[in-house]
């Protein structure tokens, strides 16, 4: 294990889009709308670290792995008051009502099912009591995965400023928030939406590649980067599965300092390869990795350290937000969500834009995967400026292990 | 009233942006379109606008001209220190430029001299903001460009007020005398033409130097080979393999077939962060289709074979594996050429400064870290230079200086900067020496247990007899007083340097090394 490179951008080397949205005035609704890897949660970071010594600044996201990842790329988490949007109204509600266990089934928050408030019942209670937090100002990442109804009831409190970042086309829960609803909510003039435009986050070949699957229909694709690198997505076809942990732990080997994302289709997956990575025989230069996992049911509990090299197995839906310098995808066992191949391509986009630098994809030579239907096919290529000369690079190479 | 204080108009973006890359640039530097508009986008390329302090309103305007959210700031330029021989220079009541020349420049008539670009970060005086709030934010953010002065960031409404131009002479100015001899030539601002400047050599060479200074840590060799480096001395053999990487950035008269080798890599792929686009830079030319290589290096396709191979992630060794076959091979090659096969190999190795500077192999040598440290930081350039080696106390300004100073010679524009900022403390050729006096010693003894060395390795202690001394029953008795010394031995120092570079994973700290020397 050795220490990551994993700092916050320098606003510097921000785009000009990225750069406007972090310097409008601290008071006021902003929303911030972009593709995976147009840089939003950095722009949100940057706003929480331009303003919190002026401002009294509440920084949310929709799960706990981004928020923890957000802990460590913010540095000085002690300073920031950061936390998942439902566990923070969850805690406000019941410090507001003065909430304990004797009083729990009385004070409990209005629910229409497990951890979904009663956002109507929620809002009442918050008029009722005449609470005001015009103080507090909001920063919200992935914004779209949250329902109308919380932004309703947080506006019940009186809050007056509000910074979201958003994508439609990565919502991942069926309560969410699009575009539109999020001006309408916020009551924002157009000059109040930024749009990011350009990917910031891939090389050229992983922001090409991820493209391929973009699926948005309301929105142009996003811009590629202008970063031409060596390293196209690869496919690798593997005989049996030791050349696949073979690759991924001597990756990891090579460069103790790299954290290394393992995203897998299913919980059942997760476990096995958490499990198998860690069965290592083989004599290596560095000590083994720590290798981390985590699923939704452990909620607050994320033990995955991102200020470190190592190697992290996820599944698709536990992804979303977070960026590993690596990430190798086992396609096999995906299934279609109600026979829908767009729904595949969404989970594709999102899979392929976590890699910062290297993405590789594993296929079985013996078993058909859903996602081959979705892949490029050999041949298609993707076209690069490089010092004035238009050059063809393969969107996705093709190894035999 | 006229002005004897000098300001560059922008805003607090593109002064950070001077800060990252280490010189006050004119828009040329600056990559992807992230310059801000400001004055000197209204001036021919290659200038910075320096304005009397009676001429800025105009020039704040434009500051925050692309955004209304941005920070107007003023840097105050020293002019003292720079040396010119001709300056275009607008005078009060005149819609056009002159070009004068050093004695010709009369500093109470003008409002705006177009400085050539760049300067070196040292000719600030200070930075100036419109009020304590902004004072306060700017302070803030610069805290991430190291230590500043506690008077360095001002404010100062008054200059930020929308002022008219008057011909009241300032205090400090009035009885002032100039030459009246005056070599002046009059140029409307259309007719100055623009000055092309390409910056990626010198941010080439300004991440080179912070990378070489930082393995100085190593040893002596390090040290020495550090100021050949600096200051373009490599002419003796002990340089053979630092003198390629030399000769580009001084554009050195050689005529070697290794010269023009690294010659066409470092045109090709200089102060390019994306490792990635340096990699399929790198693989392109190795492949030779285009012919470029020189004779002699045009049969290196099982060399790069072997690096797409690592990039592949089919290779069948590790990375350690792999640097200890090609060390072992290039031992059978000719000694001047071995050495460009590994510099280049590591690129497909480490993707980051600071990865490489911890990257320990048990065959590299002291000069093979010192090399790899420069050829990465010219590949790199200055902007990916870690924060903590960019904050060692006194280099960045010394840096700035010597990228400044490379630019103008090579451009041979008629402008000097006086006054070189000192030159960063060598710890082992300054403090890592044979001492009697008391604090150095007390020295010697925290560096060892900061560095987690057992002092009993590294430093003898010894005593000076005066005059005569009996040794009796075992005890030895003096006639006076005798002296302590210490005694270092700078080889086991430097190798338990060299071994450090494998138990750490942090990068060595100057500034605790200076501290424990100056305590």
């Amino acid at each position: 294990m050795a220490k990551r490179i994993f700092d916050l951008p320098k606003e510097q080397d921000l785009t000009k889009d990225q750069r406007i949205a972090i310097r409008k005035p601290a008071d006021g609704q902003y929303l911030v709308v972009g593709a995976p890897g147009t840089g939003k949660s950095v722009v949100a970071l940057w706003r929480l670290k331009k303003y919190a010594d002026e401002k009294e600044i509440q920084f949310l996201t929709f799960n706990h792995v981004l928020n923890h990842a957000n802990r460590a790329l913010v540095g000085d988490s002690q300073k920031y008051e950061m936390n998942t949007a439902m566990s923070w109204l969850y805690d406000l509600h019941w410090k507001l009502v003065d909430g304990n266990f004797g009083n729990f089934n009385k004070n409990k928050m209005p629910q229409i099912s497990s951890y979904q408030p009663d956002y109507k019942k929620l809002m009442k209670k918050f008029e009722e009591q005449g609470v005001k937090f015009s103080n507090l100002s909001f920063i919200v990442d992935e914004g779209q995965d949250l329902p109308q109804g919380w932004y309703e009831a947080v506006e019940a409190l009186n809050v007056e400023n509000f910074f979201v970042v958003a994508d439609q086309n990565q919502q991942i829960t069926d309560q969410n928030s699009s575009h539109d609803e999020l001006i309408e909510l916020l009551g924002l003039e157009k000059a109040d939406v930024i749009h990011l435009k350009e990917n910031w986050r891939n090389t050229t070949p992983i922001a090409a590649f991820a493209n391929y699957f973009y699926t948005d229909k309301s929105s142009l694709k996003p811009e590629l980067p202008n970063k031409p690198s060596v390293h196209a997505p690869i496919l690798y076809e593997y005989q049996n599965l030791d050349s696949v942990k073979e690759i991924i732990l001597s990756s990891y080997d090579n460069d103790p300092s790299k954290l290394l994302g393992l995203i897998v289709a299913n919980d059942c997956k997760r476990e096995w390869w958490s499990k198998e990575l860690k069965k290592d025989d083989k004599i290596r230069r560095e000590s083994a990795p720590i290798i981390n996992t985590y699923d939704s049911s452990q909620k607050n509990r994320v033990h995955i350290d991102f200020d470190q090299g190592g190697i992290v197995v996820l599944n698709d839906k536990s992804v979303k937000g977070i960026e590993f310098d690596e990430v190798f995808i086992i396609i096999d066992g995906f299934k279609k969500i109600s026979n829908d191949e767009e729904s595949l391509k969404k989970r594709m986009y999102v899979m392929a834009s976590r890699a910062r630098e290297r993405l590789f994809l594993f296929k079985s030579a013996v078993q058909k995967s859903i996602l081959e239907e979705v892949l490029p096919p050999i041949g298609t290529t993707v076209s690069i400026d490089r010092q004035g000369k238009v050059e063809e690079l393969e969107l996705m190479q093709r190894i035999k292990l | 009233m006229t002005s004897s204080r000098w300001f560059i108009a922008t805003n607090t973006e593109n002064l950070k942006f001077f800060y990252d890359c280490g010189l006050i640039v004119d828009r040329q530097a600056f990559p992807n379109k992230s310059y801000m508009h400001d004055m000197q986008a209204e001036r021919p390329k290659g200038f910075l606008p320096c304005l009397s302090e009676d001429n800025l309103s105009e020039a704040l305007k434009l500051a925050k001209s692309e955004d209304e959210n941005l920070i107007a700031c003023l840097v105050e330029i020293e002019l003292k220190n720079i040396r010119f021989e001709q300056l275009f220079v607008k005078s009060r009541n005149s819609r056009e430029f002159e070009c004068v020349d050093e004695k010709g420049f009369n500093p109470i008539d003008a409002v705006e001299i177009l400085l050539p670009s760049p300067l070196p970060l040292s000719c600030i005086k200070s930075i100036l903001l419109s009020d304590p709030k902004n004072q306060k934010k700017v302070v803030q953010e610069f805290l991430a460009f190291g230590e500043f002065s506690k008077d360095f960031f001002k404010n100062d409404a008054k200059l930020f007020k929308v002022l008219k131009p008057c011909n009241e002479l300032a205090p400090e100015l009035q009885g002032f005398q100039y030459e009246t001899e005056r070599c002046r030539k009059t140029v409307q601002l259309k007719d100055i033409p623009d000055h092309g400047l390409d910056y990626k050599k010198v941010f080439a060479y300004g991440n080179a130097l912070f990378l070489g200074f930082y393995q100085t840590k190593n040893g002596r060799l390090s040290s020495e080979l550090f100021e050949a480096f600096a200051n373009n001395k490599v002419e003796d053999d002990k340089y053979l393999h630092l003198r390629p990487l030399a000769s580009w950035v001084f554009d050195n008269q050689n005529e070697s077939k290794l010269d023009s080798f690294y010659g066409l890599i470092f045109d090709l792929i200089v102060a390019e962060d994306e490792l990635g686009t340096v990699r399929y830079d790198l693989l392109k030319l190795l492949d030779n289709k285009e012919d470029q290589l020189p004779s002699g290096y045009t049969h290196v396709s099982a060399f790069a074979k072997r690096l797409r191979e690592r990039v592949d992630r089919t290779d069948k060794v590790d990375v350690y594996t792999y640097l200890f076959n090609l060390i072992e091979a290039s031992k059978k090659e000719e000694k001047w050429s071995s050495k460009i096969f590994l510099l280049i190999s590591m690129i497909f190795i480490r993707d980051n400064s600071e990865t490489l500077l911890k990257f320990y192999h048990e065959q590299f040598t002291e000069e093979d870290y010192f090399l790899l440290a420069v050829f990465f930081g010219l590949i790199k350039g200055i902007r990916t230079t870690p924060e903590k080696i960019k904050n060692i106390v006194g280099l960045r300004d010394w840096v700035s200086f010597k990228m400044a100073e490379l630019m103008h010679k090579s451009n041979s524009a008629a402008i000097v900067f006086e006054k070189e900022p000192s030159s960063p403390i060598l710890i082992h050729k300054t403090y890592l020496r044979k001492s009697s006096e008391q604090r150095r010693m007390d020295a010697l003894q925290k560096f060892c247990s900061h560095i987690k060395v057992d002092e009993a390795e590294v430093i003898a202690w010894k005593l000076v007899p005066k005059d005569e001394y009996k040794v009796n029953s075992g005890a030895i008795t003096f006639s006076k007083r005798p002296s302590l010394y210490a005694e270092v031995d700078n080889k086991r120092f430097e190798s338990l340097m060299l071994a450090r570079i494998k138990e750490t994973d942090e990068l060595f700290s100057f500034n605790e090394v200076f501290k424990i020397f100056k305590d």
